[in-house]
């Protein structure tokens, strides 16, 4: 089966959850991580929650379909082995360069002597800039970008989004811009080096709500609990559902499908929004709706055009007939029964792949080392790599 | 030099999803060119009959409300739109006349649309068959939810996402904007510019299917692996860490001002107890990470009573310069007026045509070779009509009146 980015070679110098998204897609749709971790392992292996062989989940869901070399990187031939290593890819990848810095390794002369090379740094702040030094996380992005500012309540603290939601956004975001530098290079053949920012890709989508603050001379809020019946999830019976009723057309659509002719014919096609509409009509189809739960809801007011969304958890979804009939919760190709989440996008010609859950720390050393260097006893002995041996 | 150059886009896209996709299209050099109809404008241009918004009712170039939308002049920079009417077959031969000269084409209906116009991915096939074509969905291009509709709030909790943000006591929330749609536009750029790799070295165009339901999904992958591996749903963690405490987002002085502070190691805890000078780091409660795990809402308790009596600005900057992670959590005009931001180039003054002069999010990549650039505005509806029906279709002037006596395609709403 053709992918496409087989061929593509990455090294992946990374040790975060961003990074690390960026270069999973790049696995997912062909291309070879060799992903380079200390001999303890990368710290994103500490992320809970854990397995019952106390492997962290978080880790195996970005470090899937990648391959592992674990390295000494208090020896010095383990700069000389990455230095070795960024003259045989096309991509790198890192999340902070200092580290490596510290040992020698100079990223701008690799570009100098290799102009077809294209790297990317995947930080929580950026490479320039007086906040690149400063630490964050994903907290710091939902922060710094405004999101945090509306998600939640009026009466209670701003909230970000639950796990790793931004630095997974901010890896789909350095994912496109590697892609299209590799577009680049395939026209031109020359490489570059590009900076992502957790936080400049979370600022960008909040596009909509500072363009708009100007315009109207009003900031956007979190809402209040009476404004949040229209918007958030509303409670039904065994769960949550939200359901676009924002015309006159849908509501009448929804109050014949509950039962309620007699309020639908007085509703108006043209009536705007379901804030407006009569307490008492909305009061006579919530009481409906609520004998129904989520997917219920869903079932009956989709086929009439009305946008709905059941609030469904993880053993919902992996339940959930769409899911099930685009087969989207899969094993990897080539091992365990565990089904994990599918690919975030589907290409016709070039379908992306999960191959391998995520590898051991240095499962790969010998293979790997071996495929892009032509060594790895020597290293393997004296204890620079770690790692199974054939 | 900008990336994509010479690579061309037609986009029947609307709302956010799709045109933030051709968005970043643009900025990396495409040429995109966005269709709407004079009978029905991108639903982000808020309709015909909207008023112009407050702070530009000063502006005396701002005439037409649904040119001066905040929401549709956020993520339509350095396009060229069009209208064509295609509910007419006229409308519909145009907008296939523009196909041959089209690498990639991107829409955001609902599926099967684009099928019944004659502009399905096999139909643009016959007219160019290398091109891409990207369809962006609420649930993606087969399945039985195949042909329903679906927005960014019912995405959301569709996507399992609404399930897991919420406050530990709370139920389930959806966030204050709509994420999953730019969510979206990001894996929709990311899609085709794939599929574009992959044409460019073989030749090979594709369909590309967005589903809405499964991108959004993979933000929270983790949590149904954990489910998969172990039987355990996630709860709600409000600003929790399942790693590390504190995590959080605090109170500090003054109205609606917040902050955000956490730390990942025993160093960044303990630069957090110096500044705080509470004593903390001699609490038996507080003294490893599982500890204050054990204890969080006491650790949380303490941390913003502290918090609440500290500018905010100045908090951070002091947290963050001993390296504990924190940051102000600013608001859409904090952020619009960000130095830093805007030194990066994320946010810029862009000068719409009507609207005038106006700080937005621009720029999310730094290439060191092909810097994205904002070459334009978001455009004017149908403000390209004339000059692209000229330029790929001979259209004269003579015919261009006629189209748009017969409102298959111009400016504005049909006379």
């Amino acid at each position: 089966m053709t992918r496409a980015l087989d061929g593509v070679s990455v090294l992946d110098l990374s040790d975060s959850m961003a990074a690390a998204w960026c270069t999973r897609l790049l696995a997912d749709n062909g291309a070879d991580i060799v992903l380079v971790e200390p001999l303890e392992g990368l710290r994103i292996r500490q992320f809970a929650p854990f397995d019952e062989r106390e492997r962290s989940i978080a880790a195996t869901y970005v470090l899937a379909n990648k391959q592992s070399i674990a390295l000494d990187l208090d020896e010095p031939e383990s700069a000389r082995v990455i230095g070795e290593l960024l003259e045989a890819v096309d991509v790198v990848v890192h999340s902070g360069w200092s580290a490596f810095a510290e040992r020698g390794l100079d990223l701008d002369r690799v570009h100098a002597s290799r102009p077809e090379l294209v790297s990317i740094s995947v930080t929580a702040n950026g490479e320039t800039g007086p906040r690149s030094d400063l630490p964050g996380n994903d907290l710091t992005a939902y922060a710094w970008s405004g999101w945090a500012s509306v998600n939640g309540r009026a009466d209670r603290e701003p909230l970000k989004g639950s796990g790793y939601t931004a630095s997974f956004t901010a890896g789909t975001s350095a994912y496109g811009a590697v892609i299209t530098a590799l577009c680049h290079r395939e026209l031109t053949g020359r490489g570059q080096h590009i900076d992502i920012a957790e936080a400049d890709s979370m600022a960008t989508i909040f596009s909509r709500s500072m363009l708009r603050a100007q315009y109207e001379g009003e900031l956007p809020r979190r809402n209040s609990e009476s404004q949040m019946s229209s918007t958030y999830p509303g409670r039904v019976r065994d769960g949550y559902v939200t359901a676009g009723l924002n015309r006159g057309a849908r509501l009448a659509g929804a109050l014949r499908a509950v039962g309620l002719d007699d309020l639908a014919s007085s509703i108006s096609a043209d009536a705007p929004a379901r804030a407006s509409a009569d307490p008492e009509v909305m009061r006579a189809l919530n009481e409906r709706l609520a004998e129904l739960d989520p997917e219920e809801v869903f079932d009956l007011l989709s086929p009439l055009h009305i946008t709905v969304g059941p609030v469904l958890d993880a053993a919902a979804l992996m339940e959930n007939q769409q899911m099930q009939a685009r087969d989207w919760f899969r094993p990897p190709a080539e091992g365990g029964d565990v089904a994990f989440p599918g690919s975030p996008f589907s290409l016709s010609a070039t379908p992306a792949e999960l191959r391998t859950t995520a590898p051991e720390i240095g499962e790969h050393s010998d293979e790997a080392l071996t495929r892009l260097l032509g060594r790895d006893r020597q290293l393997l002995q004296r204890g620079v790599a770690s790692g199974e041996t054939a | 030099m900008t990336a994509l150059d010479g690579v061309r886009v037609l986009a029947a896209t609307q709302a956010w999803s799709g045109t933030f996709a051709t968005e970043l299209l643009a900025l990396s050099g495409a040429e995109v060119i966005q269709v709407e109809a004079r009978q029905r404008p991108d639903v982000w241009r808020m309709g015909f009959d909207s008023p112009v918004p407050d702070a530009l009712q000063s502006v005396t170039s701002a005439r037409n409300a649904w040119n001066c939308s905040g929401f549709y002049n956020s993520v339509n920079l350095n396009k060229r739109a069009i209208t064509l009417d295609l509910k007419a077959d006229e409308g519909v031969e145009l907008f296939r006349g523009l196909v041959p000269s089209a690498d990639i084409v991107v829409d955001n209906f609902a599926p099967g649309v684009m099928d019944r116009l004659g502009l399905g991915y096999e139909a643009l096939r016959e007219i160019r068959p290398d091109v891409i074509a990207c369809s962006i969905s609420a649930f993606g291009a087969s399945g039985p939810y195949e042909r329903f509709i679906g927005i960014g709030g019912t995405v959301e909790p569709a996507a399992g996402m609404s399930a897991l943000l919420g406050y530990e006591d709370g139920q389930p929330l959806n966030s204050g904007a709509m994420y999953p749609d730019p969510v979206s536009g990001y894996y929709g750029f990311a899609a085709i510019v794939t599929a574009l790799f992959h044409r460019l070295r073989t030749g090979e165009g594709q369909f590309v299917d967005v589903s809405m339901m499964e991108s959004n999904h993979t933000l929270v992958g983790d949590a149904t692996l954990q489910y998969a591996l172990t039987g355990a749903l996630r709860p709600r963690l409000g600003n929790r860490s399942l790693s590390f405490a504190p995590h959080g987002i605090y109170p500090a002085r003054g109205e609606e001002r917040w902050i955000a502070i956490a730390t990942e190691d025993e160093s960044q805890w303990s630069a957090l107890c110096a500044i705080a000078g509470r004593g903390w780091e001699d609490d038996g409660r507080f003294t490893s990470n599982e500890a204050r795990r054990a204890n969080e809402v006491a650790l949380d308790e303490a941390i913003a009573e502290w918090t609440a009596q500290h500018d905010r600005d100045a908090l951070a900057e002091w947290l963050g310069g001993a390296g504990v992670i924190a940051a102000p959590v600013l608001d859409a005009i904090g952020v619009a007026h960000d130095l830093v931001f805007a030194e990066r180039g994320v946010i810029q003054e862009v000068a719409h045509s009507e609207a005038g002069p106006w700080r937005q999010a621009a720029v999310p990549y730094r290439f060191s070779q092909t810097p994205m650039e904002v070459t334009g505005p978001s455009p004017l509806h149908g403000e390209h009509s004339r000059e692209v029906l000229r330029e790929f279709l001979g259209v004269d002037d003579a015919q261009y009146a006629d189209l748009e006596a017969r409102a298959i395609t111009g400016m504005g709403p049909p006379d």
